[in-house]
Formats: structure tokens, C-alpha cells, sequence
């Protein structure tokens, strides 16, 4: 009898196709948007704590806030070196950040940005090993940025590295020995540099193919008062360090960086972490809001849904009542409600959470998106439940269905 | 041997504090092969006593025996299947489920009573063609005509093979001459050894019974 069941509800779904299309859809755009949230909130989730056992506070930044103005650097070429050699475990992923505007033929102009970065800036940020690359003279540049180093294209604003810039606006003038030879520019594609987890905040969002990487000791002999600012040392403590051993160290470099620039600067120190796990704590409060709102959405979906099953319930009584004189129980007629107002919905839920599921894996970078069989479960009970629930409110009613007094009212 | 026995029974609604008394200590045997009419002026109660018989309702007190075994204690889902397996169903307004086509309607007690699917579809066929629409199988009820839709109701009461076929005026609805042709469908499926109880207010049809009743003040009469 179940297949009765089934094969005549799928038959009346047919027949009232158009209500239950819409109902399907807004089922799968509800559940769609829930989904969504569900799977960001996991993703984001996964990734916090992934990112927090990893960096946790073992990775910390000190910016720079100029007193007054200074010819010294916050922190010189030769101070840093002094820093990586106090703290050999530990990892600096420094690097100094210039904005350049350049036009390639008169018409258009183009933003670049010039890193002067450590070795372990490549290593750590960009996962490419170059020992010795932020004392040489190799620089690595994408694009556009290529040929402004080369001297192709034309500096509008900013300031280049003096070797490089000859050709470009004859500021050479600035030349520094140790670059007398000029910069040997590199494609970025031999960096192999794919991966961007986590970069200097001035560089979020900025594809690799605007931006030049060249030596950091290459950046101090041009240093500009007014650039103090853009200084950011960050500095990540080996591996097996503790969070306390780490505020040990921070500390130690704050003692340093004060003693060789206190009267010029101050230094605000924070951890990486904390900055990048409130990042993703906005993206979780986000996927809550709008799961919240799609919530709601279902909401009165499942408020719509009842009434047109009222409606059909209604409608259908007397058909219930012929049903009945030809032997189905009420407990079988309920039942064939509840799958023929259950199914396009659970259909259209299911459909909905994996087109979303799709275009998820396939649009959304950040967070990493992963796929959990609890959030897949979870988006399976919600696109069914509209529909349960809907049909489940009709119970009452076939509890008090008197397919007589139907019949009897039909025939009056 | 005696298919339905109704001993002292009493149908009576309450209004309020007036109870109106529809049927009244009646007393009626249905053997096997049966052929019953009911006649009556209207509002006499002949309907609420084929619903009775049929255990589409309940009385308010008396006795209903089939086959010998009371049926008046059990529940709801015991005589829907009670329904589905003895009785057939016959309505002046035919009823048959305006979503479904003439097969599937004919399908539908088959559905309930659990009849395989490919069983189902051939027995529907078969009865379609008994009555002699097997061409319209795929039409829906807005799509034939009053006669056609009582032949299609008259081949869904034959779908379980009941015992007893209940007609509530089968032919009110209908012109003469389909009026006969139901008429004759159901007189020679009673002579195929079908019981047949019919309510009707046509004198001619209930002539053509082997026992006739009058229900008037809620009393059965032997006519």
C-alpha cells in the first residue's frame, strides 16, 4: 500500500504542479541562504581554530607612531639583523610597503606596490625560500610592475628604488652603491608564490602581479621621515615556542626597539592572530545575521505552506470522504497530505542546498570551505521541515474528519 | 447464509436538548445474493440507513452483525478496512476523485486494500471493459458524461470484489437512458451473485428487487 501512497501523492503533486513549484522554490532559496550561513559559520569555525592552534600568540606585529619627525628608520637594516640573530628561532615576515602610481602608455594609470621584504616575508607569507634576498640585489615583480622596474613604463607618483627608476623619471640622482648595478628583476612566477594566507595588512585583497618584492636592506638608504608609519615588524616565534615564552620575546624586542628609537617613536604591539581571528569573527557574525533572516524567511514560508494545505485539505474533503467509504483509513489519507505537502519542499530544500553548496566551492575563497555532514544533515531537517510541519497542522482536521457527514453535506 | 443482520436499530442527533430520531428500532437481514431496496420520501432516513449498513456511520444503539461478528465496537481504521473488503459504494453524484483518471479511479479501493500494482491495473482494465469504458481508462471525471462517470463509479465498487454493493440513487442523476443502462448494470451484477442494496426513489427500480422496504418514521416496512 505504501507504493499506493506514494505514486498517488506524487500524482496529485503533479496536478497542483504550480503551487507546489513556488513552495519548492522559496523552500530552496531559504534553505539555500541557511546553507549557506551553516557551511560559512562551519568553514570559519574550522579555520579559527586551525589558524588559532597555529599562530595563536606565538605571531605578533609592532606598529610604528612617529613622535616626531626623525631621519632615523624606527628600526635600520642593521638593528634588524642584530634582532634575527638575538632571536634565531624566531621568524620576522617583515616587510616595508610603498604605494607607486605608473602609466603604461599616457592614458591609463596603475597602482604598484614596492615590498621591501625579508627573507622570511617570502618564506613565511608567500612560501618561497630565498636565503639572502633581502640583502642582494634580485627582485621579483608581477605584471605591469615588471616594467615599471625595467624602466618601460612611466612613474607618476612615488618613489622607486634608485637603480631601477633611472630610466624611469631621472631621480637617480638618489643612487645607492650597493644598487649601483641595479636591480636583476625576476618574474613573480618564479617565486611560485600561490599561496597568500596571511599577508601585510596593507597587501590584503592585492593580487601578486601589482606588487614588486625587492631587498628590505635595499629600502633604508631612501628612507623618508613621513614613511616612519609604514613600518610593521612582525615577528613569529619558532616552533615549540609557548605564548608565554613568545610575550618573553616581544617584550625583549619592545626593550630594544625602544632603547634605538624611543625618543622618535612608539611602538603598539599586537597579536596577528587576535587582528586575523576578529576578521573571521566578522564573517561569522555576518553568516549568523543572514541566517537569522533566512530563518525568518522559512518562517513564513512554513506560515504560506500551512495555509495552502489548509486549503487543499479543504478543498480535498470530500474526495477524503469517497477515500474513506472505499476503505483507506484516515491514518493513510494523512499520510498521503503529509508526503504530497512535505516532498516538493524537502525537494526543493535538498535542491537549493546543492546548488549552494556548489557555487560555494566553487565562488568562495575565504574562509576555505568545508563541507560537513552536520551541516548537511541539519539543511536536510530544515528543507523538510516546512513541509512536516505544514502537513502535521492539518492532523487535527483529519482527526475530525466524518467522511459521512462530507459525503452527506456533498449530496444535500 | 445471512451477510449482514441489523437487529433494534436506533439512529438518532441530538440537538441540543431535541433529539431527532432517524431510524427506529429496525430490524434488516441482507443474505448473500441479495437484492434490497429502500425507498422513502425524502429526509426518511434512507441514506443514513445505507451509511449504516455500510459502516460508513454508527448507530446509536442496536446491533449490526457481519458475517455473524458485531461490528459496532471497533474502531475507525477496523471498518474502513471492513469498507474496503465487503462493501462497494454507489452515489447519486457518482464522486469519483476529480484529480485521478477513470482507471485510476477504479484503481483507487485496489491502492488501499494493498493489490499489487500490475494486478491492479489489470483488474481496473478489466472492470473498465465490463462496464464498458475501457477506452476512456485515461480520461478524468470532467471528461465523460453522467452515465459514464456512474459506470466508472459502479467498476470501482466492483474493484475488491465486495460482497454487497450499496447504491445511494444510483440513477438520480441521470437522464432515462443512462438511468437504464446503470439500471441494468447493476441488475446483472446482482444476478452474477453480488448482493445489492439499493436506496431509491424510483418505483420502478425498486420493483425489480426481490425484497422492497419502506422507511417511514424512522420505521423499516416490508412492502
Amino acid at each position: 500500500m505504501t507504493g499506493y501512497i506514494v505514486r498517488k501523492s506524487l500524482l496529485m503533486i503533479r496536478r497542483h504542479f504550480k503551487v507546489h513549484l513556488l513552495f519548492a522554490l522559496q523552500t530552496a532559496a531559504g534553505i539555500a541562504v541557511i546553507y549557506a550561513c551553516l557551511t560559512l559559520q562551519y568553514s570559519t569555525a574550522a579555520q579559527y581554530r586551525e589558524i588559532k592552534k597555529e599562530i595563536g600568540g606565538v605571531v605578533w606585529e609592532v606598529n610604528v607612531v612617529s613622535e616626531r619627525p626623525s631621519d632615523r628608520p624606527p628600526l635600520d637594516y642593521a638593528q634588524y639583523a642584530r634582532l634575527k640573530e638575538r632571536f634565531p628561532e624566531a621568524e620576522f615576515p617583515f616587510c616595508i610597503v610603498r604605494t607607486v602610481y605608473y602609466t603604461t602608455d599616457g592614458t591609463e594609470i596603475r597602482t604598484g606596490r614596492l615590498l621591501y621584504a625579508s627573507d622570511d616575508f617570502l618564506r613565511v607569507v608567500l612560501d618561497a625560500d630565498r636565503p639572502g634576498f633581502e640583502r642582494g640585489s634580485a627582485a621579483y615583480a608581477g605584471g605591469g610592475m615588471r616594467g615599471l622596474l625595467e624602466g618601460r613604463y612611466r612613474l607618476i607618483h612615488g618613489h622607486m628604488p634608485p637603480a631601477a627608476a633611472d630610466g624611469a623619471d631621472g631621480s637617480g640622482a638618489e643612487a645607492d652603491a650597493e644598487l649601483a648595478g641595479g636591480l636583476a628583476v625576476l618574474p613573480m612566477e618564479e617565486l611560485g608564490a600561490g599561496r597568500t594566507r596571511f599577508t601585510h595588512h596593507h597587501l590584503e585583497n592585492v593580487p601578486l602581479e601589482q606588487i614588486a618584492l625587492l631587498p628590505l636592506a635595499s629600502y633604508y638608504p631612501s628612507f623618508r621621515p613621513e614613511e616612519a608609519g609604514m613600518f610593521q615588524l612582525s615577528v613569529r616565534f619558532g616552533p615549540g615556542a609557548d605564548e608565554d615564552a613568545a610575550i618573553a620575546g616581544i617584550t625583549e624586542i619592545l626593550g630594544h626597539m625602544l632603547e634605538w628609537g624611543g625618543e622618535d617613536y612608539h611602538f603598539v604591539v599586537g597579536s596577528a592572530g587576535e587582528r586575523l581571528l576578529s576578521g573571521y569573527a566578522e564573517i561569522r557574525a555576518g553568516a549568523s545575521a543572514a541566517g537569522i533572516i533566512a530563518g525568518i524567511c522559512l518562517a513564513t514560508v512554513l506560515i504560506g505552506l500551512a495555509a495552502v494545505a489548509q486549503i487543499l485539505f479543504l478543498r480535498r474533503r470530500r474526495a477524503f470522504a469517497v477515500c474513506s467509504a472505499l476503505g483507506a483509513r484516515k491514518a493513510v489519507l494523512f499520510g498521503e497530505m503529509l508526503l504530497e505537502i512535505a516532498l516538493p519542499s524537502l525537494m526543493g530544500g535538498l535542491l537549493g542546498a546543492a546548488a549552494c553548496s556548489w557555487c560555494l566551492t566553487a565562488w568562495v575563497q575565504v574562509p576555505p570551505i568545508r563541507q560537513s555532514p552536520a551541516v548537511m544533515a541539519a539543511a536536510a531537517a530544515l528543507a523538510l521541515a516546512p513541509g512536516m510541519l505544514a502537513a502535521c497542522a492539518l492532523a487535527p482536521g483529519f482527526r475530525r474528519l466524518r467522511p459521512i457527514e462530507m459525503l452527506r453535506r456533498d449530496q444535500a | 447464509m445471512t451477510l449482514i443482520e441489523l437487529m433494534d436499530g436506533k439512529k438518532s442527533f441530538r440537538d441540543g436538548d431535541r433529539e431527532t430520531v432517524v431510524l427506529d428500532r429496525v430490524g434488516l437481514r441482507i443474505e448473500r445474493g441479495d437484492f434490497v431496496a429502500i425507498t422513502g420520501r425524502s429526509g426518511s432516513g434512507k441514506s443514513t440507513l445505507l451509511h449504516i449498513l455500510g459502516c460508513m456511520d454508527r448507530l446509536t444503539s442496536g446491533t449490526y452483525r457481519l458475517m455473524g461478528a458485531p461490528v459496532d465496537g471497533l474502531d475507525d481504521a477496523k471498518l474502513a478496512r471492513i469498507r474496503g473488503k465487503h462493501f462497494g459504494f454507489v452515489f447519486q453524484s457518482f464522486h469519483l476523485i476529480d484529480e485521478l483518471t477513470a482507471l485510476q479511479n477504479v484503481e483507487a479501493p485496489m491502492g488501499y486494500a494493498g493489490v499489487p500494482r500490475r494486478e491492479r491495473r489489470k483488474r481496473a482494465l478489466e472492470l473498465l471493459r465490463r462496464v464498458g469504458l475501457a477506452d476512456k481508462a485515461g480520461h478524468y471525471p470532467a471528461q465523460l458524461s453522467g452515465g459514464q462517470q456512474q459506470r466508472v463509479a459502479i467498476a470501482r465498487a466492483l474493484a475488491n470484489g465486495p460482497d454487497v454493493i450499496f447504491a445511494d440513487e444510483p440513477t438520480g442523476s441521470l437522464d432515462r437512458s443512462n438511468g437504464d443502462m446503470i439500471e441494468e448494470l447493476l441488475v446483472e451484477l446482482n444476478r452474477q451473485g453480488t448482493a445489492l442494496v439499493l436506496v431509491t426513489h424510483d418505483e420502478r427500480l425498486a420493483s425489480r428487487a426481490r425484497r422492497a422496504f419502506v422507511l417511514e418514521d424512522g420505521r423499516l416496512l416490508e412492502r
